[in-house]
């Protein structure tokens, strides 16, 4: 998936022209429905109206009240398209990524910088994920992946060609996502889509992992490989990142039935997961890209929603690609729980073994090393306070409100 | 490249002493040349015995290169007496042997299989005795044979995390986690194992199917193996369903359920060639899984649905399989076995000719094939002759292909050239060869096998596609001795291409072949297809007869297709009769007496909905799947139903338990006396 694709909330509005009755709110996407300002003709006309009735003199108004600085409530004077580059910043400007060299190559890292509240901000490091690349042969062993599910090719292949743009109609069919009930739940997970897809194509673009294309003249892929990395998949991680942060929105609204159990939680995150190995069913990814995108996803979704809500805590990951078995397939209960919204401590081989791992140690420290291990995780915190994004908390506010029930569900 | 027929390489070609297997010993040549067939690689294959055990059988050859697999019970291995089918696996170099010297050990017949890699046997697999299973009164095990069947589909389980499936053998499945497979090839799961994997990976209430799945070894992508599960639309799911699918909320008690999913690889050869092996073993595994169940002090009862069909065998009820069916039925002892079988879907398909000589036309008649493009698979025709005592020369054959020269004169009594090849620089193009099928089919065989006209494989051979002519000469070949009833004439050659179609999701290639008369009137006055025969056709290409090979035996229920909204019979359900074979010349005597399916029932919703509905692969899904696949089960289902409530199996009380029930099922008009030829008419009046 590319930016164009979404780059404004507006695409995910407009994902919603395919259900045939909502294609108004595609309106969003520009003004041209109000036919301003781009229309010549509109132009003209306007320009011979205020002659017609402009007159002189020009009257000033001297009691404009003027709008209080750095306040949210500004936010609701301003388009959806505007607020995605306040949203986009926002999270931006508070990671970095670096690509130190490691042991097995390079490390691909994404660290928060948190600014400390001191008079000079002082700026802290705190990793959030780091990737490492599998091994040639990994990828070559998984070409059998590949080659088999391309058998299914048939069977998937509408799912596939409608993911190939926002997957967010899928999701919609599980919470109940509408332009008109949740705006700001949609504008929300587009401003974490934009995010992730920067993030995704640095960690592509510095472990540059090539495509099964390019081991096999025998693949065919069913839809054009993009050009950029396969690892980790961008689809996965923009599946798991949508997924986990429609549920923390679902599970933080306190809201029956949401909150009473983990059906809408394993449902989003079944979705997700179909929506990764149709990736490989359509031949442009291996199951470890599905692997490592998850586990950013899930990791993301984490931290926007730590961001969103000026919290000093975040689960941190690491992908370990030398440790992936190339004779697993994704499994995506190997990372996450999703009726706890948990992250596993670490993931290994066989989905077995990560039942209840690393639960006898601390949380905030690294998963204590052992065989196999392709991805842990720790919560990271940060001590002291730090500047948080009042926009992000609003916007998280207002997504919040559109899940609890006018009446506060306290009818039947 | 230059096209010539010559003789076929003595090994295959010597009338003193033919092979037991012709096809086998062309196998067994091909793969020799292939580099991924060690002498040392397993075939499994199906033995046809006489008057000796399988363990009398070991003991005579090389113990490394001979298995006994797991499903026989020590006293199923020291079972000697009459004739009994068990299936083996062989390795290459022996194989190759006994296909020329088996006679002396008492294998009367080989059908062979497939190869199986070292590491998906389990050399050390060994019988384990089943335990006795109590059920509730009224109960009845439901047995299914398929491919594809998702065991964890909530129509098979009683609770969450508590399946109906007493016992699953998945015959492709790989050893999975360090877990020793109980079989000789795949991995069997009874009720506690797959109750285990339903609660691993339960996640709040719902399954997570392609993990449970991948546990299973039926979803497998990694191991080239096709994997039908994971499909939306799986064929064993849904005839399983079909049969006996029950809502998971009712926690039905009385119809637990055991089961064998073939390889994939047997599915997708849609002759049917690879599949008797594998067969013998589901149905061997089944019937010491079938014994386990009792209630109180007897057996319960136990309905087996195998809804596998193919067009080509004897067609005359002595062919392996149907004695491979009645073996099972015959293991039975006290317990009640009901077997149902599909017809099969190719009334229409142009698979099926019979050619007589009357008194008045005693002229070569030319049987015309048409070999469609791109066929990567091969193409077999298989021409019977009628049944003696010993071989006679009934007719003469010579075959014309596409472009390039007639094939020299086949005989039809064993004397002289078997075998004649048409071959080019590559290699074999096509082959014609005669060999004589033991009792008790005891008729000759004539087949005319098509290398692939298409292969991705550099210098492959490949045969010209298009427009192939066989002419049939008659010789001793007596006049047709006119239909007596609803049978067919004796003294005719009866014909069959064998099925050779890409199944969805498949990927062999093939395409199927089929046979063209100018006399064939496909439509109706109205321009829809014909079902049934004209009225003195004189087309050689018939429907009448083109009943599946596997459902021409006297003890299986054979279950024809329906068109509910319409009530007629679905165009595409084949036909009987059976080819009669009789001791006598004027036909008394029939060794069988089916006359075609003995009942039909819903296929298709209606002419424009074809298929019904049934349970999808995965849990909550619904699909459409039409075809006598899909009208055998529900007749399945309704059997259990009558011996759930103590009746005695009779098709005529089914044919009154399908009124009564209303469930959607046709009552069918089985009064099979007084109706005309052909015999697809007697299942076209179907009563309101």
């Amino acid at each position: 998936m590319s930016t164009e694709d979404y780059g404004a909330p507006s695409a995910a509005f407009a994902a919603f022209a395919a259900f045939g009755n909502s294609a108004a709110f595609a309106a969003f996407g520009g003004q041209a429905a109000f036919g301003m300002p781009e229309n010549p003709v509109l132009a003209e006309a306007l320009l011979r109206s205020r002659d017609g009735v402009v007159g002189n003199p020009l009257h000033i108004h001297d009691k404009v009240p003027a709008l209080h600085e750095n306040d949210v409530a500004n936010l609701t004077l301003l388009s959806p398209d505007v607020r995605s580059s306040l949203w986009l910043s926002e999270l931006g400007s508070r990671v970095a990524i670096t690509a130190p060299k490691h042991k097995d190559g390079v490390k691909a890292s994404l660290w928060k910088l948190a600014m400390m509240e001191e008079d000079i901000p002082r700026v802290e490091t705190r990793e959030v994920i780091s990737m490492t690349r599998p091994s040639e042969q990994t990828f070559r062993e998984q070409m059998k992946w590949v080659a088999g599910y391309a058998d299914i090719r048939t069977d998937r292949a509408a799912e596939i060609l409608s993911q190939v743009a926002s997957p967010v109609p899928f999701y919609a069919t599980i919470s109940f996502l509408d332009p008109a009930r949740t705006p700001f739940t949609l504008e929300l997970l587009q401003a974490g889509l934009r995010f992730a897809n920067f993030v995704e194509m640095q960690m592509k673009y510095i472990l540059a992992v090539k495509r099964p294309i390019e081991y096999s003249p025998q693949v065919q892929p069913m839809i054009p490989t993009p050009n950029h990395g396969a690892l980790p998949s961008g689809h996965a991680t923009e599946a798991f990142l949508t997924a986990r942060l429609l549920w923390k929105l679902l599970r933080a609204s306190g809201q029956s039935p949401y909150s009473d159990n983990g059906y809408w939680g394993e449902m989003l995150m079944r979705t997700a997961s179909r929506i990764a190995v149709n990736r490989t069913v359509a031949g442009v990814h291996f199951p470890v890209d599905s692997a490592a995108g998850s586990l950013l996803g899930l990791t993301l979704a984490d931290l926007i929603s730590s961001e969103c809500q000026g919290n000093t805590e975040w689960t941190a990951s690491k992908f370990i690609g030398t440790e992936f078995d190339w004779n697993s397939d994704f499994n995506w209960h190997a990372l996450y729980d999703a009726e706890h919204d948990k992250q596993k401590r670490r993931s290994v081989w066989n989905s077995d073994d990560t039942q209840d791992e690393g639960l006898d140690e601390e949380d905030d420290v690294w998963a204590k090393e052992k065989e196999h291990v392709w991805a842990k995780t720790r919560i990271q915190r940060l001590e002291g306070p730090c500047i948080t994004s009042k926009p992000l908390n609003w916007l998280w506010t207002k997504a919040l409100a559109e899940w609890r029930d006018p009446n506060n569900g306290t009818k039947g | 490249m230059v096209m010539r027929w010559i003789e076929t390489p003595p090994a295959i070609n010597a009338p003193a002493h033919p092979p037991l297997d012709a096809l086998l010993a062309a196998r067994l040549q091909l793969h020799a040349d292939r580099p991924e067939t060690p002498d040392n690689a397993w075939w499994s294959v199906m033995l046809d015995l006489r008057d000796v055990s399988l363990e009398d059988l070991a003991a005579q050859l090389p113990a490394q290169d001979f298995l006994i697999p797991s499903v026989y019970s020590p006293v199923d291995r020291q079972a000697a007496q009459g004739r009994r089918l068990v299936a083996v696996f062989i390795r290459h170099k022996l194989l190759l042997e006994l296909n020329e010297t088996g006679r002396t050990l008492g294998i009367v017949a080989i059908k062979d299989g497939m190869i199986h890699p070292d590491d998906m046997i389990d050399l050390d697999a060994r019988f384990v005795d089943p335990t006795p299973i109590q059920l509730d009164k009224k109960s009845v095990v439901m047995a299914v044979i398929d491919d594809g069947i998702a065991i964890a589909n909530n129509v098979f389980r009683d609770g969450v995390c508590s399946s109906r499936v007493a016992f699953s053998w998945v015959m492709a499945a790989g050893r999975g986690h360090g877990e020793s497979a109980p079989e000789t090839i795949g991995r069997s799961f009874d009720k506690a194992k797959i109750d285990r994997y339903l609660t691993q990976h339960t996640y709040c209430d719902l399954l997570d199917e392609a993990a449970f799945y991948h546990e299973t070894g039926q979803i497998d992508f990694q191991n080239g193996e096709f994997s039908p599960v994971s499909l939306r639309r799986s064929h064993g799911t849904h005839i399983a369903a079909v049969a006996a699918g029950h809502p998971m909320e009712e926690g039905l008690q009385t119809r637990p359920m055991i089961c064998v999913s073939l390889p994939p690889r047997v599915t997708a050869d849609t002759t049917g060639q690879s599949s008797f092996p594998a067969i013998a073993l589901a149905l061997q595994s089944l019937h010491h899984q079938a014994s386990r169940f009792r209630i109180g002090d007897k057996p319960a009862p136990v309905v087996l649905n195998f809804s596998f069909g193919n067009y080509s065998g004897p067609h005359d009820g002595t062919g392996e399989i149907e004695a491979l069916f009645q073996q099972f039925l015959d293991q039975a002892g006290a317990q009640v076995r009901q077997l149902v079988l599909p017809a099969g879907n190719g009334n229409l398909t142009q698979t099926h000719a019979e050619v007589t000589f009357p008194d008045d036309d005693r002229k070569t008649k030319t049987l015309t094939l048409q070999d469609p493009t791109d066929d990567r698979t091969a193409t077999h025709i298989q021409m019977w002759m009628p049944r003696t005592q010993k071989a006679e020369n009934f007719v003469t054959l010579s075959v014309c292909p596409p472009v390039g020269p007639t094939s020299p004169v086949l005989k039809t009594d064993g004397s002289g050239v078997l075998s004649y090849d048409l071959v080019d620089e590559q290699g074999m193009l096509a082959r014609l060869s005669y060999s004589r099928a033991p009792d008790p089919i005891g008729r000759g065989l004539v087949t005319l096998t098509l290398a692939p006209n298409s292969s991705l494989t550099k210098n492959a051979p490949t045969a010209p596609a298009g427009q192939w002519t066989v002419a049939v000469t008659p010789d001793e070949i007596a006049p047709p001795n006119g239909a007596k009833g609803l049978f067919l004439p004796l003294n005719s050659v009866q014909v069959w291409v064998r099925r050779d179609e890409t199944l969805p999701g498949f990927d062999p290639g093939g395409r199927q072949a089929q046979l063209d008369d100018r006399n064939y009137q496909r439509f109706g006055k109205y321009g829809l297809p014909l079902a049934t025969d004209p009225m003195g056709t004189k087309s050689l290409v018939r429907r009448a007869g083109s009943l599946s090979g596997f459902a021409c035996g006297a003890s299986p229920i054979v279950i024809g297709g329906a068109i509910a909204k319409q009530l007629e019979v679905s165009p595409y359900s084949a036909s009987g009769p059976i080819t009669p074979v009789s001791e006598h010349a004027d036909g008394t005597d029939p060794l069988t007496t089916r006359t075609g399916p003995n009942a039909v029932a819903r296929a298709d919703d209606s002419l424009i909905l074809s298929g019904i509905i049934s349970a999808g692969s995965h849990s909550g899904s619904f699909v459409r799947l039409s075809g006598t696949s899909v009208a055998a089960p529900g007749i399945a289902r309704l059997l259990a139903d009558e011996l759930s409530d103590g009746l005695k199996p009779d098709l005529q009380k089914i044919a009154g338990g399908v009124t009564r029930t209303g469930q959607g099922f046709i009552p069918v008009n089985l009064h099979l006396t007084n109706l005309p030829y052909p015999i697809l008419e007697p299942f076209g009046h179907v009563d309101p």
